[in-house]
């Protein structure tokens, strides 16, 4: 592909250097070729796709551009879709048509992207690794023997081998910015509030949160502002004003960041990672980043007040899943309480099963106090600890994971290790704040990320960052042999 | 020897025209599911949003019985299945409802009593499940879920049915006088759980029993009466009052246990992490005080103040504001005494209404042409009887009063001279029933009545009559 | 985590849990209750808990009813409903 970025192909469709039509064959053409290896995708909308990029490209010969026209992209299979299958990586939707369309997806249709398909993930968005999935494991295009991470593994897995241009994730402790880490991709959660989560399938309702996954910084900045802003829809979507991040990007008013590293971010790394690291640091200190030393006391709490509070809001919301009116129906049922608990018995994993139980537990009266309230004030704690950082640093730097991707079947039947892949990650969910992974170098051949995490709303600030520093270096535009 | 105590939980649905948390209308007897949106089927990826007239009435209903009103309020999840209940979950509120510590007085036989409201909280409606449609399976239709309500929830401050009853009855002619809701029982928008215990006076309150979805004031005096039969029975042979879940039958009058097990389940409540803490300034709350209309009771005691009514007639009065306001429009145009007025209209014109199963609002003769017909009678020009028949035309004809009088050549003879030549006359022809009535059998004094009247068409006017009688039978 | 305990969640949560995956359920339930149990010492004397990562309070909409609701798209599963109902197995109050 001699066009290797968003920005790159919306310059080409707009000088109609190509048309949408064949951007969209080529990449039909590359699913096709590498996915059934790979398995990032549960549909692929081939008809759909052809048809809406004939329709651009009519736009596009009566002068009509839109911010994304011709745009290509990849859309996880927890964002409904109008007419089309969205399973959320369950048995329990396989069957489920949505009648209505998410508003980001609404969104990215209205500014001109085509949609591909729709991408594999951990069901529910519950799991690291996207083995969890019905539709079976994704691959890591790096190595085919690792996993891609999760939740959204086939949006990560896709965009890295090349077969998108760009995709959506959703990330509730992790989800977009872990699999980007073990991908080699972009990978960008925004503040909380800052894209509509309405028609996003519900995992754990205080800390989902829409994103992107992008090669480079620059084209999440173009892609983010598309989706952002304040949603009718969605109540606790924030209505602060959405900046053109792109030109904020690209202006060059220096910007001394001041960057804050926690020790609880780098004190248990392996010798690999800490190196890949602390090469960054000194890269970012370089472009005249000032670096600082800094707590982050009670971030070490964050996997188990999440452990908590995300299968609470899970628990609650999965179910609407009865098989009353829509999903999968058991066939075994003669009396309600059956139908209830067969249907949900067969459409759920086992992981899924887990949290919802866990859940149960934590709200259940005698537990209440002891696990969910409890867990609540925990992430007060962990928030006011980022709160009291922000006042002296503009950005925190860390590693995104603990280490490279691990082998498929690694971590299976040990759901604690599989919830400690997510150790630097959950914090920001519980305080709500934005935070972007980008590669950073490779552990044997596979890939690591560096998570930069801003302030609530400061997402321009994460991409500028992002931004400098994938000016000094290639690890973004390296591709895996896949 | 026994003393009933009962908290009341009223279920008010409001009257918005949209839900509580989606856009669906909400109008009763819509075809099937065609209300239903995906929100409010739970479709996944679906998001409440908050509508703001149901947080503005519930304030109303605050304001009205001298409650606070929380200033940061917050919506809970309550857990639990059920196919009416999709989204396995009711919005509702938990810890910090809209409306808390309220109080409204009662009046029972001529005593007052004040009945504490302990919160009135918003949540969501059900939809309904209908079991006799077909064989063998439940059809859900799920127009009604996410209909808003409020819940009233009462101390257990009530002693009596009765008292129970007259609570019922203030709360719901105060949410229809504050147009909060429509208050129809039918259709189930207004509906109570009833908590009753029984204890010996000064103990402990007794194990309760919760009587699920009554919709009618019979019936929750019913049920409470039989509820308390009941627990007597069960305590005087030394047995235990379980807690536990009934449903009335209004058809057998007696109340039974639910089959499946409430008990069981664990609300896990929580708060919905979808919805923020409401916030209610002060400012709001002064707007919508200034808009809010006369309240019954305040009305009651205007009209003993202002039209001199007696107590009880001005209580129906000011019970709905569509008959107060029918009484008060003719009230303006009335020349003759208010309170004969408002019995004329509390007994022709609410029996009319009565009979014809209609609501005052849709009476057929106006508030002016019935003040015109007591008018009349109050100057002599028609009795009490020709009213009422006039009446009766105009309401069938819709004719005006005024029109049907003249047509009908309708007028009460007054005139005594008049008068005084049809008394000769009746008495010339009963010569035996004069000297009857001369030896003192004055019980003829309604016969002669009775002739008179048969002669003149029910044309005279009835007091003239006996003047005239009483003057020519002691002259004779 | 015994069975007494994982059988009223799933009298709660509608799930069945077939009787050969017990032991391994409740192995792993306990160990998750081990992770979340670390909370427990946490100081939290005198934090609210937080219940959402934001601070601002709930936007309201208009009170205004929308007519845009399409029955046959809702109930494109058709072998759950029938003349526009949803079907379920016989309810017993």
């Amino acid at each position: 592909m001699q066009y290797k970025s968003v920005i790159e192909i919306l310059g080409a469709i707009k000088k109609k250097d190509i048309s949408s039509s064949e951007l969209t064959r080529y990449y039909l053409n590359q699913i096709k070729e590498k996915d059934a290896d790979l398995n990032c995708f549960i549909t692929v909308t081939e008809e759909a796709a052809i048809s809406k990029a004939q329709e651009i490209d009519n736009e596009i010969s009566k002068g009509v551009i839109k911010p994304l026209s011709g745009l290509p992209i990849a859309q996880k299979d927890i964002f409904c879709t109008k007419g089309i299958k969205t399973s959320c990586g369950s048995k329990m939707l396989d069957n489920f048509i949505s009648p209505y369309d998410a508003t980001v997806i609404e969104k990215l249709n209205n500014a001109g992207t085509i949609m591909l398909g729709k991408t594999n993930m951990d069901e529910f968005a519950m799991g690291s690794s996207n083995e969890t999935s019905f539709y079976g494991p994704v691959k890591n295009p790096w190595d085919k023997d690792y996993v891609p991470g999760g939740s959204s593994g086939g949006s990560a897995s896709a965009v890295a081998a090349r077969i998108v241009p760009c995709s959506t994730g959703t990330d509730t402790g992790g989800s977009i910015r872990q699999p980007a880490s073990l991908c080699g991709i972009c990978g960008l959660k925004p503040t909380y509030g800052r894209v509509s989560r309405y028609g996003m399938i519900a995992f754990a309702s205080s800390l989902d949160q829409a994103g992107l996954f992008t090669t480079d910084a620059l084209d999440a900045a173009v892609l983010l502002k598309e989706i952002s802003g304040h949603d009718p829809k969605d109540s606790t979507s924030s209505n602060v004003d959405v900046p053109d991040y792109y030109n904020y990007c690209i202006n060059n008013d220096k910007k001394a960041f001041t960057i804050g590293i926690p020790d609880e971010f780098i004190n248990d790394l392996n010798e690999d990672v800490k190196k890949s690291f602390y090469d960054a640091v000194k890269i970012l200190e370089g472009i005249g980043c000032k670096i600082k030393k800094i707590k982050l006391e009670h971030t070490g709490l964050g996997v188990s007040a999440y452990q908590v509070v995300a299968p609470a809001e899970c628990s609650s919301n999965l179910s609407r899943f009865d098989g009353v009116r829509f999903g999968h129906r058991s066939d075994k049922a003669s009396t309600l309480e059956e139908l209830y608990r067969e249907s949900r018995s067969e459409g759920f994993g086992k992981e899924v099963k887990r949290r919802i139980l866990v859940g149960t537990y934590a709200l259940s009266a005698g537990y209440y106090d002891a696990y969910y309230l409890k867990a609540q004030k925990v992430r007060n704690l962990i928030t006011q600890d980022f709160n009291n950082a922000f006042n002296d640093v503009d950005l925190i730097l860390g590693p995104t994971t603990p280490d490279k991707a691990f082998k498929i079947g690694e971590k299976m039947n040990d759901p604690i290790a599989m919830y400690l892949s997510d150790v630097y990650t959950v914090s920001t969910n519980l305080a709500g704040l934005p935070a972007m992974s980008i590669p950073m170098g490779f552990k044997d051949k596979l890939p690591l990320g560096l998570q930069i995490i801003g302030n609530h709303f400061d997402e321009k600030n994460i991409l500028k960052l992002c931004h400098l520093y994938q000016k000094e270096t290639d690890w973004h535009i390296q591709e895996p042999n896949c | 020897m026994w003393e009933t105590v009962i908290g009341l939980e009223i279920h008010v649905q409001l009257a918005t025209n949209s839900k509580l948390f989606s856009s669906s209308p909400t109008n009763f007897g819509a075809e099937q599911n065609t209300q239903a949106s995906v929100i409010d089927l739970a479709m996944p990826g679906v998001l409440p949003v908050l509508n703001r007239k149901a947080i503005d009435m519930a304030i109303m209903f605050g304001l009205s019985v001298d409650a606070k009103i929380a200033d940061k309020s917050i919506f809970a999840r309550k857990n639990y299945f059920y196919p009416d209940l999709p989204k396995g979950y009711q919005i509702s509120q938990y810890e910090h409802p809209v409306v808390h510590d309220g109080k409204l007085s009662i009046n029972v036989d001529g005593n007052e009593k004040i009945i504490g409201i302990t919160r009135a909280h918003l949540e969501e409606d059900a939809g309904k499940s209908i079991h006799d449609l077909f064989d063998g399976k439940s059809a859900i239709d799920l127009n009604r879920a996410g209909t808003p309500l409020i819940e009233i929830v009462s101390e257990p401050d009530m002693r009596s049915s009765k008292e129970a009853v007259a609570y019922l009855k203030k709360i719901h002619s105060i949410v229809r006088c504050l147009g909060i809701s429509d208050g129809n029982m039918e259709e189930g928008s207004f509906r109570c759980d009833a908590n009753i215990s029984i204890r010996k006076p000064g103990e402990e309150f007794g194990t309760r029993a919760e009587i699920k979805n009554i919709n009618s004031f019979k019936f929750v005096e019913s049920a409470i009466n039989y509820e308390v039969e009941r627990q007597q029975d069960i305590l005087e042979s030394g047995g235990i009052v379980e807690q536990e879940t009934r449903l009335f039958d209004p058809k057998k009058n007696e109340t039974r246990p639910m089959r499946s097990k409430e008990e069981a389940n664990d609300y896990r409540y929580f708060p919905d992490p979808d919805l923020l803490p409401v916030s209610i300034t002060e400012d709001e709350i002064s707007v919508i005080k200034q808009y809010l209309p006369e309240l019954p009771d305040v009305k009651r005691e205007r009209f003993i103040k202002e039209y001199t009514l007696k107590n009880d007639d001005a209580e129906i009065l000011s019970s709905s504001s569509e008959l107060s306001d029918y009484f008060e429009q003719a009230a303006k145009t009335s020349t003759s005494e208010i309170q004969l007025l408002a019995n004329f209209i509390l007994s022709e014109v609410i029996g009319l209404c009565n009979k014809n199963n209609l609501d005052i609002s849709q009476a057929t003769v106006s508030p002016e042409d019935i003040a015109k017909l007591n008018n009349y009678i109050g100057d002599g020009k028609i009795s009490m009887k020709q009213a009422k028949e006039v009446l009766s035309e105009s309401w069938e004809s819709s004719v005006s009063v005024d029109q049907i009088i003249k047509k009908n050549n309708i007028e009460q003879i007054s005139n005594p001279d008049l008068l005084t030549n049809v008394v000769k006359k009746i008495l010339e022809i009963h010569p035996k029933e004069v000297q009857d009535y001369k030896n003192g059998k004055e019980k003829l004094m309604s016969f002669f009545v009775g002739q008179i009247m048969k002669e003149t068409h029910g044309k005279a006017n009835p007091k003239i009559i006996n003047q005239v009688l009483i003057k020519l039978l002691k002259g004779v | 985590m015994d069975k007494k305990t994982i059988d009223k969640l799933t009298f709660l949560s509608k799930l069945s849990i077939p009787e050969s995956d017990i032991d391994e359920l409740s192995t792993n339930l306990n160990n998750i209750l081990k992770l979340i149990g670390e909370i427990d010492a946490a100081p939290t004397d005198g934090m609210t808990p937080m219940a959402h990562p934001l601070a601002f309070s709930q936007p309201l909409r208009d009170d205004v009813s929308k007519k845009d609701i399409n029955r046959k798209e809702n109930q494109h599963d058709v072998s759950k409903t029938k003349d526009g109902y949803y079907i379920v197995p016989k309810i017993l109050d």
